[in-house]
């Protein structure tokens, strides 16, 4: 693990402090790694039958799963200082589309492309909104969000075609798994090492992180920032169309409120995880353990039998708290270098 | 360049015809929908699409403001649900509607302090910030409405939008002549008064306007609380017509207020905005899908079309502005 984070450390953190837990503290997604420990820890004490139990791992990977390989895409676009509000939508829009063509009785390897296809093609639009057209990504990527969340309602909404019975196939795809691990965890798994490996190795990678911390500068290295940010959003909706077609798989059946609070829950995430939207900072490992930490969480909270509720009341002040936490370092740290 | 510079000193100011094209585009979307259809252009119809807009109108005077000096208040959706749910629950306690209805605007008021100091203090991006608010917010409405289940507020609450004055011989909502009077009121001090005008320069050019010794930080602090105020202030009103928590209530709201603020000319970037104009643009919002009902479209595709205007909008925007200032 250091040696993939000893490279993101150098990028991110040139002035590390001379105290060796602030430097602990300070290597990306250190804390939201910290939080996931401690909330395991908690768990694997207070109620370890229940933890423990076959279900309650299973429950917990088909939560973390689809909702980590959509964090990766937005940790990517994070870095490089945007963001992508549409990976829901696109989650339900390629989950209705793989099914429809499931159910036109194409071969499945055709309809899991065509869905990965339809991912990929709102990425390049919202790529092509926020770099080519010059729109706010939070304003571009809302307005694909509901385009395609509305796109996805109007074709399942009192239609008479019931999409699901799928293939026995398709279906145990999203089911089953190989070692006891499902299949859907393995390419979580799979995709965090590819690209946490790409990022950290490949020049593209670094580029990311120089386009998100700096665009001007970058533009003046001569780094071609809207090829890759546009590339970027394209890997964020081939992934997000990735978990939704898994999503559709697990349920047998295309779903209209796949992903409806997916891109909240990613982006809480990716910020715990260390991400920031100011951009030039996160890295892929950080973004996955937001995603554990979050799931962990809901899962206390039903282990305890508390009420749903509470959870996004306690989730929405970890967010503020990591926000402000995050805030009052990068100050101090600018207040050190004396640019305030 | 030269032009816009001398221009600025004779205090002239040029005309700005993309400040018209919501007005526009609501006369034209109006006049097609007298014109193709009988039942659009009658009282009852114009009256109840009016009273529609104005329970979200009080949400956007905050949230515009905000978008004026650059920032945003993601929470003011869940805000709506929370504030009407609080003062329901405090009923439900047994307090007496008035010092309920003061406890639901205190908390309200902490609510957007809240916001503002973190926002202030720490300099995080007011988006992240009003993320979390925006979570726990709707979580604790959540809560509040699941303890409500089955309870109607008291008559003292309900009572609020009940009101009705008769203008030639029709009734109308007091709360729609409310409104009128409030964006006459903040277009008039937006162009009279100094305050209104520094909302401005702090969203055009931070570091100029703290130079000139505007209290930046003050001012965006006061202005998360109105905007905290506004939204709980319409939740209330909210509220009091549906009569129950109902848990639907603000949900997407944010999104149809930035919209709104948006197509009435706001900026992400800050500077800009009108109170007047997002008004006319929730009006504008409304209209769409009143015609889709009206013309037996889908109201499901209103989402589609929302968001294409939206992007078309910004788009037409961006291009306008770039061209003036590069």
């Amino acid at each position: 693990m250091n040696r993939i984070k000893a490279p993101l450390q150098k990028i991110s953190n040139k002035f590390l402090s001379k105290n060796s837990f602030k430097k602990l503290l300070k290597i990306n997604g250190s804390i939201a790694f910290l939080m996931c420990l401690i909330m395991f820890a908690f768990l694997a004490i207070s109620v370890p039958k229940l933890f423990f139990n076959p279900f309650n791992i299973q429950a917990l990977m088909f939560a973390i799963a689809p909702e980590g390989i959509v964090a990766i895409g937005m940790m990517i676009l994070l870095i490089s200082g945007v963001f992508d509000l549409s990976v829901g939508s696109v989650m339900a829009f390629a989950g209705l589309m793989t099914a429809m063509m499931l159910v036109a009785g194409l071969p499945i390897i055709v309809c899991i492309i065509i869905g990965l296809l339809v991912g990929v093609a709102i990425g390049f639009i919202n790529g092509l909104l926020v770099e080519m057209a010059g729109i706010n990504p939070l304003i571009s990527t809302i307005g694909t969000m509901y385009i395609f969340r509305g796109a996805t309602e109007f074709l399942m909404v009192g239609r008479s075609v019931d999409y699901n019975n799928f293939p026995e196939i398709f279906v145990n795809f999203g089911r089953k798994g190989f070692l006891g691990v499902y299949w859907m965890f393995w390419i979580l798994i799979i995709l965090v090492v590819v690209f946490t490996i790409f990022i950290v190795t490949r020049p593209t990678g670094k580029r990311l992180y120089f386009i998100g911390g700096n665009e001007n500068l970058a533009k003046l290295m001569g780094i071609k920032k809207r090829k890759i940010r546009i590339g970027a959003y394209m890997i964020s909706g081939l992934l997000a169309a990735l978990a939704g077609i898994l999503m559709t798989a697990k349920n047998d059946a295309a779903n209209r409120y796949i992903g409806n609070v997916t891109h909240m829950n990613v982006i809480i995430a990716c910020v715990i995880g260390g991400g920031s939207l100011n951009g030039g900072q996160g890295s892929i490992p950080g973004a996955l353990f937001g995603i554990i930490f979050l799931s962990f969480l809901q899962n206390a909270f039903n282990l305890f039998d508390f009420e749903s509720s509470m959870q996004r009341i306690i989730l929405g002040f970890v967010l503020m708290a990591v926000v402000s936490v995050d805030g009052f370092m990068t100050l101090r740290r600018q207040k050190e270098l004396g640019r305030i | 360049m030269e032009q816009k510079s001398i221009s600025t000193l004779n205090n002239k100011k040029k005309f700005n015809w993309t400040s018209l094209t919501i007005i526009i585009l609501t006369l034209a979307v109006f006049g097609f929908l007298w014109a193709t259809s009988d039942t659009f252009f009658t009282f009852a119809n114009i009256h109840s699409l009016v009273y529609d807009t104005s329970f979200i109108f009080f949400g956007v005077i905050g949230f515009t403001y905000l978008m004026i000096m650059g920032e945003i208040d993601l929470s003011v959706g869940s805000m709506f649900a929370f504030s009407g749910m609080w003062l329901g629950m405090l009923c439900d306690w047994g307090l007496p509607f008035a010092p309920a209805l003061i406890i639901a605007i205190a908390s309200v008021i902490g609510i957007g302090a809240i916001n503002g100091i973190l926002v202030v203090r720490f300099r995080v991006p007011s988006m992240m910030i009003t993320l979390g608010m925006m979570t726990a917010l709707a979580g604790l409405s959540n809560l509040l409405s699941t303890n409500l289940y089955g309870y109607y507020y008291p008559d003292a609450y309900r009572a609020i939008v009940r009101p009705t004055i008769s203008i030639g011989g029709e009734e109308v909502f007091v709360l729609i002549i409310i409104m009128i009077v409030i964006i006459a009121v903040l277009e008039f001090m937006l162009h009279k008064t100094t305050i209104f005008r520094k909302m401005y320069y702090v969203g055009e050019n931070l570091d100029t306007a703290k130079i000139y010794g505007i209290k930046a930080a003050k001012i965006k602090f006061i202005t998360f609380i109105i905007s905290a105020l506004t939204a709980g202030i319409g939740g209330i009103l909210v509220g009091s017509r549906v009569a129950y928590a109902a848990p639907t209530i603000g949900i997407g709201y944010e999104f149809q207020m930035l919209t709104a603020a948006v197509l009435g000319g706001a900026s992400l970037f800050g500077g800009k905005g009108s109170i007047l104009r997002a008004s006319i643009a929730i009006f504008f919002l409304q209209l769409i899908r009143n015609g889709m009902v009206i013309h037996n479209i889908d109201p499901l595709l209103s989402q589609i079309i929302v968001g294409i205007i939206l992007i078309i909008a910004v788009y037409l925007d961006t291009r306008v502005n770039k061209a003036t200032t590069v």
